[in-house]
């Protein structure tokens, strides 16, 4: 993923939720890195762990769920932070979070305040993390709505959320998310709940940005035309797990993981003109409670062997810097 | 197109809500949400209808089932006479009375958007199938658990779910499980009401492909309502697009996405996010967002965010007419403009 020093390393992340059902292994052994700059789109459908593992590289894993195993690496000029081992509400992950690493979430109402102004949400954000005065920090957050391309950004910073179209809270989320220049943006389903010409304008923003910004990219979403146009590297998780990961083209051209070529082969696509049909993955995820045996796919996979049912095969490079954890791809099983 | 072919013909059709203000809850404005809708459906056809969230799609999708009372317009439905035949004139289903309502409802039935609050948690999936028969009246009790037994094989499920509840079930599954209910009658048309954009992606497909499959096996007609684009292009013979309560732009799939004749259809299809690193399209960035339904912009709607809007779209509300073989758009521009389609290979 690049010659670049990873800004970010994730290593053999294992979330796990103790509930009363069990334990759900909602991230159960996750590698990646992301290089200053750099966009990694991660994706997946709902319950393989992909919004579970940006909310641990945040620091926000909440009771039942536990970091078990595995360590989340923040590089810094001088030294190298393990945010998996700082506690989740102590002074230093606040100094990251926000800071450092900052999140825009699918729904921008539940993560705005409904009852304070706009712009005030944002010059608390920039109060929180930078000594300068409410008078410069007001003139930022007016600067910010501008940046991001809210209309008459005075008049909008002395409203409230509820008065904002869906697009223009998600612009007003972004504003926040960038006050303090993060070095790492993470975008959880930022365009999902938006129409698409509204989405499309909230991509734009949000490539626009990262080249002004210079700020790493963690994008995750279910939809892979949005991947397409956003991400330089991408990561597939299936139940927990990376089951695919390559450069943008790379996993579009030539993916080899058979989840990931079903995932391709469900959607329609405007680029298509045949009259072809969808190509389903049969069955359903299965529960995150159920012990894993050997490949997590193999229940769904057309392609299964027996050995997939029984060792697990682990994520292994397949070409220079295309790894897929699949027995298909290997040399000798 | 002989008249025969329509199996329904919407006329005009107008949904208002009131929106009441003050003590006396009087009426300050009225929301029109459905503004003056024309849409013919032919027999054995999916008609696809598009637009963004506001557009008043779904709400056209629920007054043709009266699931809404229209605020006026016509729902022309063409019956069978009692040899099965279709009938010479249509009904409209707007002055129908109860008695007809429900007979209608034999051959008119919905697939929901939302599997979970479409589905009572209090039935059964066999009692939840079977329900529409039990209110038609029609078969005995062990007769109508049958039929559910066998409507849930044909839409993928097994007979062991017919005693489960609602909650046992996955989301595609319980859509399964209402496009069951929805055959239960032996419809001739079925609204489905974005009935795969609650799914995963690869459920998705597993429901577009069943949805295709029932309408070859059972002979059905669809007027199939989405918001996604690329679903809709798949899955439709001929496509509608909707924006603030009109129908802006109407032709067949191939036609409507390879030469669009409204500028807002261009828009939409240049907005779609398309699965391909490499797939370049110019993209139209719109300004701004869909205007307020309860006070639409002067002229034709789209003025404000149009990019080719000139003078004359600012007081003249465009006819929605012919502009090709089958072809309907409502611009002042269409005959000049050149527009982007997307190319077929």
């Amino acid at each position: 993923m690049g010659a670049a020093e990873p800004l970010i390393e994730v290593k053999d992340l294992k979330v796990h939720f103790h509930t009363e059902d069990g334990v759900a292994r909602a991230v159960d052994g996750v590698d990646f890195a992301i290089a200053p700059e750099r966009t990694l789109g991660v994706v997946g459908e709902s319950g393989c762990g992909k919004s579970v593992t940006a909310r641990a590289v945040m620091g926000l894993i909440d009771a039942p769920g536990r970091i078990v195993q595995g360590e989340i690496l923040l590089r810094r000029q001088s030294q190298v932070v393990d945010i998996s081992k700082l506690d989740p509400r102590g002074r230093e992950i606040r100094g990251i979070r926000g800071n450092e690493i900052a999140m825009i979430f699918q729904e921008p109402m539940t993560s705005l305040n409904p009852v304070f102004k706009i712009g005030d949400q944002i010059v608390e954000a920039i109060l929180l993390h930078d000594r300068i005065g409410r008078r410069e920090a007001r003139e930022r957050a007016v600067d910010l709505l501008a940046a991001v391309g809210i209309p008459l950004p005075r008049q909008r910073f002395e409203q409230f959320p509820h008065q904002l179209s869906g697009g223009m809270r998600q612009r007003a989320m972004i504003a926040m998310a960038m006050s303090c220049n993060p070095r790492l943006l993470i975008a959880d389903e930022p365009t999902t709940a938006l129409d698409v010409t509204i989405q499309a304008q909230v991509m734009d923003l949000m490539n626009a940005l990262r080249r002004d910004f210079n700020t790493a990219i963690m994008f995750i979403t279910h939809d892979l035309g949005v991947i397409a146009g956003m991400a330089d590297d991408v990561v597939v998780m299936y139940l927990g797990r990376i089951v695919e990961s390559a450069p943008v083209r790379e996993i579009f051209h030539h993916p080899k993981h058979p989840y990931t070529r079903g995932l391709m082969g469900s959607i329609p696509s405007l680029a298509d003109w045949g009259a072809r049909r969808l190509t389903a993955i049969e069955g359903v995820v299965p529960s995150p409670f159920a012990e894993r045996q050997g490949c997590g796919f193999a229940p769904r996979c057309p392609h299964a062997m027996e050995i997939c049912r029984t060792r697990d095969p682990g994520l292994e490079d397949v070409a220079p810097g295309h790894a897929a954890a699949c027995f298909l791809h290997r040399a000798a099983p | 197109m002989s008249t025969e072919e329509l199996l329904l013909d919407v006329r005009a059709l107008r949904k208002y809500f009131p929106v009441r203000k003050g003590l006396l809850q009087r009426t300050v404005a009225q929301v029109k949400a459905v503004d003056g809708v024309d849409l013919a459906v032919r027999t054995g056809e999916t008609l696809g209808l598009v637009g963004e969230s506001g557009c008043g799609k779904t709400t056209t999708g629920r007054a043709i089932l009266r699931l809404t009372e229209p605020t006026s317009g016509e729902i022309l439905y063409r019956g069978r006479d009692s040899t099965g035949d279709p009938d010479q004139a249509m009904t409209d289903v707007v002055t129908a009375t109860p008695e007809q309502m429900k007979l209608l409802r034999r051959d008119m039935q919905i697939i929901f958007q939302d599997p979970y609050s479409s589905l009572n948690p209090r039935m059964t999936v066999a009692e939840i199938v079977a329900e529409p028969l039990q209110i038609q009246g029609l078969m005995t009790r062990s007769e109508r658990e049958a039929r559910a037994v066998e409507l849930l094989g044909a839409v993928g499920l097994s007979p062991d779910h017919a005693r489960r509840y609602p909650h046992e079930f996955s989301g595609g599954q319980r859509q399964r499980i209402g496009i069951a209910r929805a055959l239960a009658l032996r419809p001739k048309l079925v609204v489905a009401d974005e009935p795969v954009s609650a799914l995963d992606v690869s459920i998705q497909a597993q429901v577009i492909n069943l949805l295709q499959d029932l309408q070859e096996q059972f002979g059905l007609t669809y007027l199939f309502i989405a918001h996604d684009l690329s679903v809709v292009k798949h899955i439709s013979n001929r496509v509608a697009v909707m924006y603030l309560g009109k129908i802006v732009e109407l032709a067949g799939t191939r036609e409507l996405f390879g030469n669009p004749k409204h500028p807002y259809t261009e828009a939409l299809m240049s907005a779609v996010p398309v699965a391909d690193p490499d797939f370049k399209v110019e993209r139209i960035l719109l300004e701004g967002d869909v205007p307020s339904p309860v006070n639409p912009p002067s002229g034709c709607h789209f003025h404000p965010r149009c990019r080719y809007a000139k003078d004359i779209c600012k007081v003249e509300v465009p006819a929605y007419r012919a502009v090709g073989q089958d072809h309907f758009a409502s611009c002042h521009r269409a005959d000049e403009l050149s527009l982007y389609g997307l190319k077929s290979s």
